[in-house]
């Protein structure tokens, strides 16, 4: 009983002490932050920060609650969709992806499919989104739009005559799909796929579809090999792209990012750790 | 003499480094470091000068970056510098602080220096009590003073050296197209008779430190040259095709083709640098060294032809 007791009793000053850490929005957008994770690789993370990581759940739950920001929402498309619905070992997410004048906040790839997920949180503002999709269908056929139950009807509104698939984020956490996306191929083009590559990745698809790479000067390198690719067929292109993309991936979290607690788990996956990395955050978790 | 005033970071050590290797600048130009951060470039580059015999200050408390974050971490470290400082080469520069009555002798006394071998750095003309105290005897070896009245009148014939902000910054690279061409300084001209030891800037840089940074979509290039009152300008080499970060290569090309027209169009020896005749070769070879490298041969390249204005000036 009297031990009973006694955990009890300390069970309620954790939550009393998690609770006297609440935090400005600020601060909570700084927290969940890529800058945390290397805080917490350095040698000795600062007192405070290792205080803050200890009252991260709780930090968490402050934010669904009252303030639920990119990070969150980012933070649940990659537990429900991108490890829960997918998997790790199958499947590449990137986030902030320029496309001609937009930047993609959520781009999910796997060999089976890709799409793209503009995120607007009940903070943001519906202005661009047109602009925005109207990019996204230049690198995917498929484009979602993941909202707050406050945006929904708006976004429903504004979408009514497209293509464009509707997520929302429920006020129970849950992602709830409201509209089912469909395939739209017209609008791909060359260019905006080309640019989401790295040197290395459009050299692997030269090579691949034209045997060799074309022996010109490095400056010239990037310009005749789009001229190239421009020459595959586009639905092709796009497959072969992001199957490039998809190989991104990096092994190491499939193994350890199970022992990484949820709200933490995408700006881990966004950092792109080693195992030794992997071994210090966990260590300093 | 010249006192560029770099901040460390790593294509702007370089730079300096190979000068000093190559043999290119000689005790007309005095650098003067802000270490951002610890770095082995940083000792290298310490340890080239020193080996030659060259002279630089290297500043102890830096107001930018990580540096003294690095030395509290890791006491190896702070040894190491701590030597390399102890070199009769290497100056020790310090920023005036409201804390500096108190602080300064006990870092000259950690650094083992007399305060008259410190290059003081003054930014505020409230902290000039503290140095009037300090400094009621001796002068410190250098006091360097931002380009302001107040601080010139002060120090005139005080061992002093005046930072201009010479190179006009824009936010965006591609700003710089509309410019083309600029003055940049005549400080070399007049800094004697002003009554200074020297005169300083931040090449071709900016005063402003910025930490990390990301692809640009423009790609500029600033070329240094003297006209014909040998007075310094500053022309401004930018790509093309501007609209997104892609294919630096493809831009770095195309900028230093209007560098290599320029440079054929005006054919005086006088600019043929080491290192512009590097980005020129570069360009012909279709080569692409990376833009850190770019940058690292626009610094050169200033302070080579600064080198020969002083050298010829002399003569």
């Amino acid at each position: 009983m009297r031990c009973f007791r006694l955990k009890y009793y300390q069970e309620l000053c954790q939550i009393e002490k998690g609770k006297g850490i609440r935090m400005e929005r600020n601060k909570l957008n700084k927290f969940f932050s890529r800058k945390t994770i290397e805080g917490l690789l350095k040698s000795t993370p600062s007192n405070e920060l290792l205080e803050e990581v200890k009252y991260s759940n709780i930090l968490y739950e402050q934010m669904s609650n009252n303030y639920r920001n990119e990070y969150y929402y980012k933070n649940m498309i990659f537990n429900k969709l991108v490890m829960g619905k997918y998997s790790l070992s199958t499947t590449f997410a990137m986030s902030e992806v320029p496309v001609n004048k937009s930047k993609a906040d959520f781009i999910v790839i796997n060999s089976k499919k890709d799409f793209v997920i503009e995120i607007k949180t009940e903070l943001d503002t519906l202005d661009k989104l047109i602009y925005q999709i109207e990019d996204y269908y230049k690198i995917s056929s498929l484009v979602y739009v993941l909202v707050s139950e406050s945006n929904f009807y708006p976004v429903f509104r504004m979408l009514r005559e497209t293509n464009v698939g509707i997520l929302v984020l429920t006020k129970k956490n849950t992602i709830s799909l409201k509209r089912e996306a469909v395939n739209d191929y017209s609008k791909l083009s060359h260019e905006s796929l080309f640019k989401l590559l790295r040197k290395n990745e459009y050299e692997n698809i030269i090579k691949r579809e034209f045997r060799e790479i074309p022996k010109v000067m490095v400056v010239e390198k990037f310009q005749v090999c789009f001229q190239f690719f421009k020459t595959i067929e586009i639905k092709k292109s796009k497959n072969l792209v992001f199957e490039q993309l998809n190989r991104r991936r990096n092994e190491i979290d499939i193994e350890y990012i199970n022992q990484v607690p949820q709200e933490l788990r995408w700006m881990v996956y966004l950092s792109r750790l080693n195992r030794e990395k992997y071994e210090r955050l966990l260590n300093n978790l | 003499m010249y006192l560029p005033f770099l901040r460390g970071k790593q294509n702007e050590l370089i730079a300096l480094r190979e000068l000093i290797d190559d043999g290119i600048i000689t005790e007309n130009i005095l650098p003067i470091i802000e270490p951002v951060k610890y770095s082995s470039t940083l000792v290298s580059t310490i340890e080239t000068f020193v080996e030659n015999r060259r002279r630089l200050v290297m500043i102890i408390n830096p107001k930018v970056g990580n540096f003294l974050n690095d030395l509290d971490e890791q006491p190896e470290i702070f040894k190491r510098i701590k030597e390399i400082l102890q070199s009769p080469y290497v100056i020790i520069g310090y920023h005036m602080n409201k804390t500096s009555l108190m602080e300064l002798p006990e870092l000259a006394h950690i650094f083992n220096v007399n305060l008259e071998d410190i290059a003081i750095i003054h930014d505020d003309i409230t902290h000039l009590a503290i140095y009037d105290e300090l400094y009621s005897t001796d002068l410190p070896f250098l006091n360097i003073v931002p380009s302001e009245s107040s601080f010139k009148r002060r120090f005139v014939n005080q061992n002093a050296v005046v930072i201009n902000k010479s190179f006009k910054k824009q936010t965006r690279n591609v700003d710089y197209s509309n410019l083309e061409d600029e003055f940049f300084s005549d400080e070399h001209r007049y800094y004697e008779s002003d009554g200074f030891v020297g005169f300083s800037d931040y090449s071709i840089v900016g005063d402003e430190f910025i930490e990390g940074g990301f692809g640009a979509l423009a790609v500029a290039i600033h070329i240094i040259y003297p006209d014909t009152e040998y007075n310094l300008r500053v022309r401004h080499f930018v790509s093309d095709s501007n609209e997104d970060r892609t294919d630096p290569a493809g831009k770095f090309y195309e900028a230093t083709s209007k560098l290599v027209a320029w440079a054929n169009d005006i054919n005086t020896s006088s600019i043929r640098t080491k290192a512009l005749t590097t980005l020129i070769r570069h360009n012909e070879a279709g080569t692409f060294p990376g833009l850190g490298i770019a940058k690292k041969l626009c610094i050169m390249h200033h302070l080579e032809i600064v080198e020969d204005l002083l050298v010829s000036s002399k003569a």
